[in-house]
């Protein structure tokens, strides 16, 4: 997350295809009684969204209501203070929240798009064009994402849809990555031979069976990648690419703080936390539902952590 | 080693082309029509067309691609849009300050990052340990411009111990440009920190239990040699590769950085570019940043070499 | 050399399969030069060790593994020269039940839609149901399985599932690769009588691959013994075990256990000496030379063709007539 959201692998993403859970049935059921973290980031994500649904109905003023005394603090009337043009900051935080969510769906939206196919493609016909495929995404992954990010958005003008679009070409080549490595695995599968014998169409034998069986590892990259779509909208919207001033969203409101800061240092925290806090519930929605879905690695994982408690003095 | 290098040389340079050429694509494929943006609005379609054709906007894609590969080796990277200045001029004006900042944030990314790894290694699954673990996944886990913006809160504005933004340049003051460097080279630098810890505490964890540093203990050597001799020179292959991994996740970074400490650099370069549309300067930069990276790949590859003779 | 019906339902010829192994020049010849034939409403057993190619063989037969060389002609049809949209019409006559019960179905699917699906794919929209339930009862599993997912099902259950699924399109040929192998011994005999009744109720040819001699012997009628890509014994079921003609033969039916402890009270020597030779690399001459005990200087030389031998048996080996072979014991 150093690099503002555009690392390409997320922290504790597996590098190769994962073991595809074998059964489909109780995940939900058992994700939920899992882990007290996914249960709490869940909690905090559904609240989220409901926030940014409700956004009218949980704020309290306009967000761009200018009547009151700017860098106030928390008070009954206010319940994050003002900032620098008297706007009430809860009110912006919660319509924030609804853009920043909105762009987060939009860049992972596209990032499946364009990845989920060229994976498929690449993975399962194999020879040159997955050859020249992979090339090319390992080509766009050794750069800087927020530098590609920037000239995209360049290309294409400033604005939420825009920048967030190139957010999502620039995730791309990792979200095919990991469809390919899954594809490699699923289509030599023996159900997969079974419905060739059966006459199957290959389009038909990748529709039914290929791609259901593959995207689980795709879900849970998807997950993470949520939570760093939310930074790079901060990145890009505090450098004034994306979402467009006075319009509010974490990074515009963060861009403003800065801008003010000697006003009122601590303009920064309320929407530095909510970014942190999504964040951090993206990543352990992740990691839960990666945990539900291969209970091998999961149990190998809560082995390693028990046993060095144990090996304390 | 002269002639794997040269052989490494060359399977880069299609990466190269295959970068420029796809940011030249792009450009070339956005709305708008450069030749009137560059004609200006009051212009008259004969001027715009002229305009075309004097920046040869008429001729055929790749030959304008050879043209533009062709004077970008030579140095000439175009002129922008806006005021007319070369871009290599502009790059040149602004790469060195953000090189600057870079290897500021590597020095902490460095030091921080072997001292925390070497550290947690030493006193494994020790309270201590845990200290420092869970310190770098939150330094992991926190935007390094909102880690600027805090910093800038309490060291320059509550305490005034460093200046907040801005950036004056060594030729002008040193001692000043120093100190401007330090807390964006902090905020840039500490997720790297975190990264390189993490790295070089599980390899270190594996080589201080290895049969071969327990003989070295048995014949009497001290605990700090092993560690800082012995240990860390067999880290030094993963930690070379987590460390080049962060100067190519630092030039994207430092965009956001510079924004907020004021720094006139290559990212506040291009995102002003990004602004105004100005396409040469996003090229030459994208150009110049794709350099960096594939140099800085090579750098490394050589550098392992040199630590393990072993590697090919 | 056909059973009952005078036109053979599958014809096998000089069939070939070979392997690119990475890094080596040459092939791997899997299957090299196989001629078999099996009638309708016949079943035909393959044996062999692994290495041998009977896997092989039925992959081809089944279009799954490319065919280098020779011919498959099921029913008149050139099977194997059918391509595209015409090769998938005709796959339905020839099915196969995998090794593995649980890697043979989706684990996202449930048993009606898995044993449905056959039946989407031969066109049929109305009646697939009624069709897909019919052929769940008739492997004899009770109709709340339908919508059960293969981890909450038996092995016996999930392979009882792939036998309903390969039926649904009504094959002229089944072709079993180690169908039981995988399954519990206590589940095995289920299964193998449950396919014994099917052949007999369908009237369906089965070929059988196993390479266990004693399970095959109960099924087929007539087998056929392959070592090292190519084939050294066909016979019927019955003469092969009591007398077999080809040395491998005997020493396969020697090398099964017997269930009493007494037979074991002495030890006995190996019939066969050595391991099996590498299928890269096969030897010259007879390839079971190496190992044969009764192995001449003409067996080094020249390789032996299969051929008749006494009334109802094709043998591949120089001195059939001669050597007397012992059969199973007691």
């Amino acid at each position: 997350m150093a690099d503002n959201g555009f690392t390409p692998q997320p922290v504790g993403m597996p590098a190769g295809p994962v073991v595809v859970r074998r059964d489909r049935s109780g995940l939900v059921r058992r994700w939920l009684w899992g882990d007290v973290r996914s249960r709490l980031s869940t909690g905090f994500l559904l609240l989220l969204v409901a926030i940014a649904l409700l956004a009218p109905l949980v704020s309290r003023y306009a967000p761009s209501a200018q009547d009151f005394d700017p860098f106030t603090g928390p008070s009954w009337q206010h319940w994050l203070g003002t900032d620098d043009l008297g706007r009430d900051v809860w009110s912006r935080l919660v319509y924030g929240a609804r853009a920043s969510m909105v762009a987060a769906f939009i860049a992972v939206g596209i990032a499946l798009a364009i990845g989920v196919p060229v994976g498929l493609v690449s993975g399962f016909r194999g020879g040159w064009v997955d050859v020249l495929l992979m090339r090319l995404a390992d080509t766009l992954l050794s750069f800087p994402g927020i530098v590609i990010a920037i000239a995209i958005t360049a290309v294409l003008g400033p604005g939420l849809v825009h920048s967030m679009t190139a957010v999502g070409i620039v995730f791309s080549p990792s979200v095919a990555r990991v469809m390919r490595g899954q594809v490699l695995v699923t289509k030599e599968r023996v159900y997969v031979e079974a419905a060739v014998t059966f006459g199957s169409p290959p389009w038909r034998t990748v529709l039914q069976h290929v791609v259901p069986n593959s995207v689980q590892p795709v879900i849970i990259q998807a997950t993470f990648m949520l939570g760093l779509a939310v930074l790079a909208e901060a990145s890009l919207s505090f450098v004034g690419l994306g979402v467009q001033y006075p319009d509010p969203s974490f990074g515009v409101m963060l861009q403003r703080a800065a801008q003010f800061i000697s006003f009122k240092s601590s303009g920064v925290y309320p929407p530095g936390l909510a970014i942190a806090f999504t964040v951090l519930a993206f990543n352990a929605l992740g990691d839960g539902l990666r945990d539900a879905l291969d209970p091998v690695a999961s149990t190998r994982r809560r082995l390693r952590r028990s046993s060095r408690k144990a090996k304390r003095p | 080693m002269g002639r794997l290098l040269l052989s490494r040389a060359v399977t880069l340079v299609p990466t190269l082309l295959l970068a420029t050429f796809g940011i030249f694509l792009l450009v070339r494929l956005a709305p708008g029509d450069p030749a009137v943006a560059l004609a200006g609005e009051n212009a008259t379609q004969d001027q715009i067309d002229l305009v075309r054709h004097q920046q040869g906007f008429d001729r055929p894609l790749v030959v304008q691609y050879v043209e533009w590969l062709g004077k970008a080796v030579r140095g000439d990277l175009g002129t922008s849009y806006n005021n007319g200045t070369s871009v290599s001029d502009a790059i040149a004006h602004t790469l060195p300050t953000t090189l600057q900042l870079v290897a500021g944030a590597l020095l902490v990314a460095v030091v921080a990052g072997v001292l925390a790894g070497v550290a947690a290694a030493r006193r494994a699954n020790s309270a201590a340990d845990a200290v420092i673990t869970s310190a770098s996944s939150a330094g992991a886990a926190m935007p390094s411009f909102w880690l600027g913006l805090v910093l800038v809160s309490v060291f320059a504005l509550q305490l005034e111990w460093l200046p907040a933004t801005g950036y004056v340049g060594f030729s002008t003051d040193a001692g000043l440009t120093l100190r401007q460097l330090v807390l964006p080279s902090i905020a840039l630098g500490v997720a790297g920190a975190a990264e390189i810890a993490r790295q070089l505490r599980a390899v270190m964890i594996d080589t201080l239990a290895s049969d071969h540093v327990r003989t070295l203990r048995a014949k009497g050597l001290g605990e700090r040699d092993i560690v800082w001799g012995h240990a860390l020179k067999g880290s030094a292959v993963p930690l070379l590769t987590v460390v080049g991994l962060q100067v190519s996740r630092f030039l994207g970074a430092t965009v956001v950085v510079e924004a907020v400490f004021g720094i006139s650099g290559i990212g506040t370069l291009v995102v002003t570019a990004a602004q105004n549309r100005d396409y040469p300067i996003v090229e030459g930069v994208v150009v110049v940043l794709a350099v960096i990276v594939v140099l800085t790949n090579l750098l490394t590859d050589m550098a392992y070499r040199l630590v393990d003779p072993r590697i090919r | 050399m056909s059973a009952n019906a005078p036109e053979p339902l599958l014809v096998v010829s000089e069939l070939e399969v070979r392997f690119r192994l990475p890094g080596q020049r040459e092939p791997l010849r899997a299957v090299d030069g196989v001629s078999f034939e099996i009638g309708a409403s016949e079943v035909f057993g393959l044996i062999g060790e692994s290495g041998s190619g009977k896997s092989s063989v039925a992959r081809a037969v089944l279009r799954l593994a490319p065919i280098a060389h020779g011919s498959v002609t099921l029913g008149g049809t050139r099977f194997d020269q059918l391509r595209g949209r015409e090769l998938r019409r005709h796959r339905r006559r020839v099915q196969m039940v995998f090794q593995d019960p649980h890697e043979s179905l989706d684990p996202r699917m449930t048993v009606r839609e898995a044993v449905r699906e056959p039946l989407r794919l031969g066109g049929g929209r109305d009646g697939v149901d009624d069709r897909a339930l019919e052929c769940i009862e008739r492997v004899g599993l009770d109709s709340n399985l339908l919508d059960r997912r293969p981890n909450e099902l038996s092995g016996g259950q999930k392979q009882r599932v792939n036998i309903a699924r390969a039926l649904a399109l009504e094959p002229e040929l089944l072709v079993c690769d180690e169908a039981v192998s995988a399954l519990d011994v206590s589940v095995r005999a289920g299964i193998i009588n449950l396919l014994l009744s099917l052949q007999q109720d369908l009237g369906i040819s089965i070929l059988f691959i196993s390479h266990d001699l004693g399970v095959v012997a109960h099924l087929a009628d007539r087998i056929g013994v392959m070592y090292l890509g190519k084939l050294a014994e066909v016979a019927p079921a019955e003469s092969l075990t009591t007398r077999p003609r080809h040395p491998y033969t005997e020493a396969l039916l020697a090398a099964e256990p017997e269930a009493r402890p007494s037979a074991y009270r002495t030890p006995r020597p190996p019939v066969i000496h050595g391991d099996a030779p590498s299928a890269a690399h096969p030897p010259a001459g007879c390839r079971f030379s190496t190992r044969c005990p009764y192995v001449a200087e003409r067996c080094r030389v020249e390789e032996p063709a299969l051929r008749p031998v006494g009334p109802d048996a094709l043998v591949a080996c120089h001195f059939a007539e001669e050597l007397q072979l012992a059969g199973r014991r007691g």
